[in-house]
């Protein structure tokens, strides 16, 4: 009797071990893993692959408190006394450029190209464009530039950009959350899937906040077949006011598209 | 017999072998074509930071004298024969542009347009399917297709639409889409919205590409003509900055409220006043 | 000879050097060659910025009353490559600086030389490259 019990808790401690660890997948029905476990294919030299068109679908632009954790941004109190007595008028309304985090989460579309120690970030907002050195080289030293000074390094699967020498007159969204000449931030960009990144950027200024804090949202790949950047510009219009022409035409096979023959005629021209 | 035939088949063969200079010509041996790197993928390899030589092609294409804020001048010009086929009406145009330097786009923070975006710094990164043209004016750029994707319909740009392809080690891109508001240089050189210009990037040397262009635009020119200057590596450690435009302060001012001696819609108050 | 060809080149290459980074705006258009100024005065503010770097200098005319000139030079890029930084010229700064004025005769003009309080001349452009 009690080799039979023996036998049968072995049974039983083989089936419990099986079961222990046996992967999720086999446990469900067949899933691809997701999330920051999520393994991506490999450029040539070896990097994740984050190369595509990407678009974020949140309010960020409006209030990136919306986006941020905790849902609330750590103001020391003067500097919020000092953004409320500052210039109520959106840079970008100017046409200036959006600054980081900000180019990332403006309603359009952008390219991510990577090469052998670059990372190349193309936006079709502006035309605007960050080009990453991956080699941890030194920030520049004494110029601010809107888009700020990024350098990138690899983490495993995450690409890290770290990006200072921001132009303190750039706000973060058009709520006017502002900064000062102090921020700094640093992004990380993660492949979570097939057609997503997770980014995340943590946001730094001892003359603005009490302490440094984080905004987070996917990245979602452009899937629309023959989908490609156009020009974006922004300029004077019609009383000297700031417009922002985007030229796109209509989808490939749209019956509008196929109609039209280039180049435009245009009666009316300028 | 049949020895003697052989003899005649291998003399045959052996001297089929051996080059024969054209007649006429020297025996001194050619100097054999550059042959660049190449990608991953087998492109030639073009990528880098390049800085082109055109003698002051911004200030005008055409052979033109130096001078007080016109650079050092340039004897040649960048254009093959020295000279411009304009229609008469529109050599009249170009004269009455260089009197209205302020309907200058680049002075407006626009993006120069291809050729003009070529007379200034850019890098080039290279991908299976697109070459990318990094410009450091403006953060200009263009993406050129090399998939054999057709340009798009309904679409005008300031920087066009660029589609290429490889001719052996040499990059053809042919740019259309162009709209009709960017300059050739700040000589009053413009063109219409039919300007067509096949560009071909020929790497010569390790630091150098030699860049030629074919400009046709039928409704502005009599016939198509050549554009070229030599593109040279950049050294080392210069480094593509952000060059804004409208960030300067100054400058957004003229730009939102209007130059005071400028009518703010430019382009239709001069045609207004050509309908007079 | 050849040494002389080695001088060419470089003058040359510093020439091309000097090209202006963005074919921005006709300066020949805005600035007149005949009205060359040189003030002396403390700076109010360093604008290094693109498309144009701008040096407002607080000048005090002959009749006692101060007057702000400003001085359009290189872009942010340019004056950069050339060592300036943010804070290379400072609010309160005495300098002396030279250049062409504005066409239309208010107090802006084209900056070429700024000579710092130590006598270091400072080179914002030249008479061909306003940069």
């Amino acid at each position: 009797m009690a080799k039979e019990l023996k036998s049968a808790f072995l049974l039983v401690a083989i089936v419990a071990a099986l079961l222990a660890t046996s992967s999720p997948a086999s446990a469900q029905a067949i899933r691809p893993k997701l999330g920051p476990s999520y393994v991506a294919p490999r450029t040539p030299d070896g990097k994740p692959d984050l190369q595509g068109i990407w678009e974020t679908r949140n309010a960020a632009a409006f209030d990136v408190s919306e986006v941020a954790e905790g849902h609330e941004i750590p103001y020391l109190p003067e500097a919020l006394d000092r953004e409320q007595k500052g210039p109520r008028v959106d840079p970008i309304a100017h046409c200036k450029m959006p600054g980081v985090p900000r180019i990332t989460y403006m309603p359009f579309p952008f390219q991510i190209m990577q090469r052998p120690g670059y990372v190349v970030f193309m936006y079709e907002y502006l035309h605007d464009q960050r080009i990453i050195q991956t080699n941890s080289r030194p920030h520049i030293d004494g110029i601010d530039l809107w888009l700020g000074d990024s350098v990138g390094h690899w983490e495993g699967n995450t690409l890290v950009v770290d990006v200072t020498n921001l132009d303190e007159r750039s706000w973060l969204d058009s709520a006017r959350h502002t900064h000062s000449d102090a921020l700094h931030v640093v992004e990380r960009y993660t492949r979570t899937g097939p057609n997503t990144i997770n980014y995340e950027a943590t946001i730094e200024d001892p003359k603005t906040y009490t302490r440094p804090w984080k905004i987070s949202m996917p990245l979602y790949r452009n899937t629309e077949p023959g989908f490609e950047l156009r020009e974006q510009e922004c300029t004077e219009g019609d009383n000297g006011r700031p417009i922002h022409p985007l030229y796109r035409p209509a989808p490939k096979g749209d019956p509008l598209e196929l109609t039209r023959e280039y180049p435009v005629k245009k009666e009316t021209s300028k | 017999m049949k020895v003697g035939l052989l003899g005649l088949i291998v003399t045959a063969s052996l001297l089929a072998l051996v080059p024969v200079p054209a007649s006429g010509q020297s025996a001194a041996p050619k100097a054999p074509p550059y042959n660049p790197p190449r990608t991953e993928d087998g492109q030639p390899n073009l990528e880098g930071v390049w800085q082109p030589r055109t003698s002051g092609a911004a200030f005008s294409i055409l052979p033109h004298p130096g001078g007080f804020f016109l650079g050092g001048g340039s004897e040649t010009g960048v254009v093959e024969g020295g000279t411009l086929p304009l229609q008469p009406w529109a050599a009249a145009k170009a004269k009455e542009l260089t009197q209205h330097m302020e309907l200058d786009p680049t002075g407006h923070c626009h993006y120069e347009g291809i050729p003009h975006a070529n007379y200034f710094p850019f890098q080039i990164f290279q991908t299976p399917k697109y070459i990318a043209v990094l410009y450091e004016n403006m953060h200009a750029r263009r993406i050129i297709y090399m998939d054999g994707s057709p340009h798009p319909r309904d679409y005008l740009a300031w920087m066009g639409d660029s589609r290429g392809h490889w001719e052996g080690n040499t990059l053809v891109v042919d740019v259309t889409n162009n709209n009709d508001k960017s300059v050739f240089d700040m000589a009053g050189h413009f063109h219409s919205d039919v300007l067509h210009v096949v560009e071909r990037f020929t790497p010569v040397d390790k630091d150098t590409i030699n860049w030629e262009a074919t400009i046709d635009d039928p409704k502005v020119f009599t016939k198509p003509w050549k554009m070229k200057f030599p593109l040279k590596r950049a050294p080392q450690d210069f480094e593509m900055l952000e060059s804004g435009c409208f960030e300067g302060e100054r400058d957004a001012e003229h730009l939102v409220e209007g130059l005071a001696t400028v009518p703010k819609d430019h382009y239709t108050e001069k045609e207004k006043e050509k309908e007079k | 000879m050849r040494l002389a060809l080695a001088i060419l080149v470089t003058v040359v290459g510093l020439c091309l050097a000097e090209m202006p980074a963005m074919a921005h705006h006709s300066f020949a258009a805005e600035y007149d060659r005949d009205k060359p100024v040189k003030v002396t005065g403390t700076i109010s503010k360093f604008d290094l910025t693109n498309p144009h770097s701008w040096i407002y200098v607080e000048v005090k005319g002959a009749d006692g009353k101060t007057a702000t000139w400003g001085f359009e030079t290189a872009s942010l890029i340019a004056m950069f490559r050339r060592g300036f930084k943010k804070d290379t010229l400072k609010a309160g700064m005495l300098v002396t600086i030279e250049g062409f004025q504005a066409k239309d005769g208010t107090h802006t003009a084209n900056g070429q030389k700024l000579t710092l309080p130590d006598g270091k001349l400072m080179i914002l452009g030249s008479e061909e490259s306003p940069g």
